[in-house]
């Protein structure tokens, strides 16, 4: 084998150019399967960090009468609330909670009305969301509310200016309230920022006339036990006539897109794959085509149908050994900017909402089985490149092979 | 003997053309003999030596290596009856182009996988040492002259120490006196080392 080697890594430096070039075909696609892979990885989880931080908590808890079509409605809110925390606080696992009032209600500067969500916020709201890290300007105070920059830039409002809140109140009134805008909050989820007014739970309970919460949301010490612990606050609620949610549950849309997403990926990279291995199977089959009357004398020598098969498996598969290898640099390389300085979603979107609950700097990650699929992708491809090749080796008959004129 | 064909039959077909190249071909070559066989253009002699050499089949006959019937043989038993029965010179000498002049000669070696390293190099040294070619070891085929090349192409047909070397015209493509010096050295080995020599074409 090792002179099987010798004479295959010597072919390989014939045609430098060539190889060169198939070398870069390969790198290439590695390079950009492995940057890809740890870019998307990083989206993933920032948008799921954003979607725990922002929206659903590890686990939450709902009305048993929540209904999914109107999840602003006021018949979804949970009567006994306080009961409720209180049993949730007596798990030990339980690191964080808190209850928020939600309802639909437009916000209103006197000339222009936009829809939003109303949210009011508990005093333990910090202990499960990550809000305060994201507000730009100002805070939340009496009578006040902190909404998004970009909904505050569509309604010409600053910190300090008056608004009217106007919603639909528990017993089915219309009301209107007048708020100052005192904080402005820039998240990293685009529909916080687009449609979240925040002001105080006890302020939204007075405004809309009830005692009850919309939802409890809880943080754990493990998001990734989110599931055991959902299960064991379902039995600890029991009779309440709650329903208890992970995280997962609660963002089975969003996590749809993401396996949609990683498919279209996976296309993306196949793509490129294919490029790659046409570009082997055309190397290996012009150095079969001019090498004819070598293998000729190799067969004339001695070397059976099967050693002349590997050597070109062996030379295939170093054209894929090192072009796979300068591909991890490539990726390495590429990879390594958007990990440390990151991606601003921001400079390429703006404020605009496209769907993923993600906005701001993304940073990839560095995903070790994307670098491990890569080099395994990369030997079996370069592997099933060679094959063809190799196998018209073996059908070449030695006689033929000597008469090619060359 | 060392080779007997018998009734040796080869046929070309290509599309309705059909060309009988062997027609009941029969010869016999002992060990050490310096025979050579001669013919007009197109009268099958590249033929016999590719049935002979067996790197092509013939339809029908017998083909008798040291009393091995090599009719009928796989493709693997054939390629391992060539590696250590045959040495082949060729018109256009078939040097690798990647390889040097030591490595060219060392790879029947190799193939054979008989001898350590040393006692390998120094047969590919001895025999480069034969033909004359000592100094030129690193040399690439592409970087000497024809008759240099030719002389490398016996000195790898040889070094294994072969029972028959097959010259298909090796002086062809040289000038006369590189001719006649590489005849002159390929009896010299005849009569020296007791290889049997088949040439076609001389």
């Amino acid at each position: 084998m090792s002179y099987l080697f010798k004479l295959a890594l010597k072919n390989i430096q014939r045609s430098k150019i060539r190889t060169v070039l198939t070398f870069l075909i390969l790198s290439f696609g590695v390079g950009i399967y492995i940057f890809f892979s740890c870019l998307m990885d990083g989206f993933d989880k920032d948008s799921i960090k954003n979607v725990i931080d922002f929206e659903t908590g590890h686990v939450k808890v709902r009305s048993a009468m929540f209904d999914e079509d109107r999840p602003y409605a006021t018949e979804n809110f949970i009567k006994n609330s306080k009961i409720v925390i209180g049993k949730i606080k007596t798990l030990g696992f339980v690191t964080g909670v808190t209850e928020r009032l939600q309802f639909s209600a437009e916000l209103d500067n006197g000339m222009d009305a936009m829809p939003v969500i109303a949210v009011g916020i508990g005093p333990a709201d910090n202990a499960v969301f990550n809000m305060e890290k994201y507000i730009v300007e100002g805070a939340l105070e009496e009578n006040g509310a902190i909404i998004g920059k970009p909904l505050a830039k569509d309604l010409g409002l600053q910190k300090g200016d008056m608004a009217y809140l106007t919603f639909r109140n528990q017993q089915g009134m219309m009301t209107s309230a007048e708020v100052m805008i005192t904080g402005l909050i820039q998240s990293a989820n685009p529909q916080v920022n687009s449609s979240a007014v925040f002001i105080k739970l006890d302020e939204a309970r007075q405004l809309m006339m009830t005692r009850d919460a919309a939802e409890i949301i809880i943080k754990t010490n493990d998001f990734f036990k989110a599931e055991e612990y959902t299960a064991r606050l379902r039995d600890t609620l029991e009779g309440l006539d709650v329903g208890v949610f992970s995280w997962k549950k609660l963002s089975e849309d969003f996590r749809a897109m993401m396996t949609m997403k990683k498919k279209f990926q996976n296309i993306f990279v196949l793509m490129i794959m294919v490029i790659a291995i046409v570009g082997i199977v055309n190397t290996m089959l012009m150095s079969v085509y001019e090498k004819k009357r070598e293998i000729g004398t190799m067969k004339a020598l001695g070397f059976t149908d099967k050693e002349v098969q590997k050597l070109f498996l062996v030379e295939g598969t170093l054209i894929g050994v090192a072009g796979g290898i300068i591909g991890l640099v490539l990726g390495t390389l590429f990879n390594a900017y958007f990990a440390f300085k990151g991606m601003n979603m921001d400079a390429m979107l703006g404020d605009q909402d496209w769907g993923m609950p993600v906005m701001g700097v993304i940073k990839s990650t560095w995903m070790l089985s994307a670098y491990v699929k890569a080099m395994i992708f990369t030997l079996a491809a370069s592997l099933i490149a060679s094959y063809y090749p190799a196998k018209k080796v073996t059908k070449m008959q030695a006689m033929e092979c000597l008469r090619t004129v060359q | 003997m060392l080779l007997e064909v018998k009734n040796l039959n080869k046929t070309y077909r290509s599309g309705k053309v059909h060309f009988q190249a062997l027609h009941d071909v029969t010869v016999s070559i002992d060990k050490g003999e310096f025979t050579a066989i001669a013919g007009p253009s197109g009268s099958g002699k590249t033929t016999l030596l590719n049935c002979i050499g067996t790197i092509d089949s013939a339809d029908s006959g017998q083909l008798l290596l040291d009393g091995i019937d090599l009719i009928g043989k796989t493709s693997d038993q054939l390629a391992k009856l060539r590696k250590e029965y045959f040495g082949f010179i060729f018109q256009t000498y078939n040097l690798i182009p990647v390889l040097t002049v030591y490595e060219n000669i060392e790879m029947p070696l190799k193939l054979l996988r008989q001898d350590g390293a040393d006692v390998l190099g120094k047969k590919v040294m001895t025999m480069l040492e034969k033909v004359g070619l000592r100094g030129l070891a690193k040399r690439r085929p592409l970087e000497l002259s024809g008759g240099q090349q030719q002389r490398v192409s016996i000195a790898r047909a040889l070094v294994k120490k072969p029972k028959m070397v097959l010259a298909d015209e090796p002086t062809a493509n040289l000038d006369s006196k590189t001719g006649e010096d590489i005849v002159g050295l390929m009896q010299d080995l005849n009569k020296n080392e007791g290889v049997t020599f088949v040439f076609f074409n001389p």
